[in-house]
């Protein structure tokens, strides 16, 4: 038997980068978490456990040092960060103690895409019904929504623009390509989805 | 174009909701009582309302969250939506 791989979904996904244009790239975090729970009683253990404040509102986000959690619904979160979640996990559980809370790493059932480029919000506008127009969803805002049939957070993380897309690992490669196809105007090429990956390779 | 309004996320596109039937029906507090009858008219009878209906809807494609929404049938306008627990609201169209 041949020793497991680790692979990110969109591994086999080279980098696009057209000039300024538009570019897509996998941005794999090391850690996401849900996290669902009471928002008023939970609000602030939550803030002396991460020092981030919980976002309230549909769109908001609360960034840390090494978190940040976007708002999904009214008693649910996901919470990103660049290191290995297990002790933000552990101080999460010590903080929470006392809360009815639920806490769920879902680190690697989902893949993250980055979309930068002058043409940003337009290739993602062909895709997504909400609206990226600047002053309705500006740097910081993030949204859960549906990006053609897949279920998908979409979050602004900078006004150059910057969008980064999590969507579950089954739909990374779907979702990839059509974010291609989508920026072919703007010279992105045309990517064939190559269907199910094996998680193994000899 | 239909919009939709989430009463937690705002207007979104149709596409992301999902059609839970009719609204304030309350399963009975002891099912082990009633007659096949009575159980059948739980289960299964719905009013097939021209106008104003109440129904659940749940944002299914975003928030994931079960709300109520008062829809004409016959024109598909939303006239109001509001979270579970809340009253209908009140509105002067049949």
């Amino acid at each position: 038997m041949s020793a497991p791989v680790e692979r990110t979904p969109l591994g086999h996904r080279d980098p696009i980068v057209v000039g300024d244009e538009a570019r897509l790239a996998e941005h794999a975090p090391a850690g996401l978490l849900i996290l669902r729970c009471e928002p008023e009683a939970a609000a602030e253990p939550f803030r002396l456990a991460t020092g981030v404040d919980l976002p309230r509102a549909v769109g908001t986000t609360g960034i840390g040092d090494d978190l940040e959690a976007l708002w999904l619904g009214p008693d649910e979160w996901v919470l990103i960060t660049a290191a290995e979640p297990t002790r933000l996990r552990e101080r999460l559980r010590a903080g929470l103690a006392e809360q009815h809370y639920q806490l769920v790493d879902v680190s690697d059932a989902y893949a993250g895409i980055e979309i930068g480029g002058r043409h940003a919000r337009n290739l993602l506008a062909k895709l997504v019904t909400i609206d990226l127009h600047p002053r309705a969803f500006a740097a910081g805002t993030a949204v859960a929504t549906m990006l053609a049939k897949s279920s998908i957070w979409l979050w602004l993380t900078a006004e150059d623009p910057v969008f980064r897309l999590f969507v579950r690992r089954s739909h990374a490669d779907h979702v990839w390509c059509l974010l291609s196809d989508a920026g072919r105007e703007w010279g992105l090429p045309p990517a064939i989805p190559i269907g199910r990956v094996p998680l193994q390779v000899p | 174009m239909f919009r939709i309004t989430c009463p937690y996320c705002g207007p979104r596109e149709p596409t992301e909701f999902t059609n839970g039937g009719e609204a304030h029906i309350s399963r009975p507090q002891h099912p082990e009582q009633l007659s096949d009858a009575e159980w059948a008219e739980f289960v299964f009878m719905r009013s097939n309302t021209k106008g104003v209906f109440a129904e659940r809807w749940c944002h299914s494609g975003g928030c994931r969250k079960w709300f109520n929404a008062l829809r004409d049938t016959a024109t598909d306008e939303i006239l109001a939506v509001y979270r579970v627990g809340e009253d209908r609201p009140w509105t002067d169209r049949a």
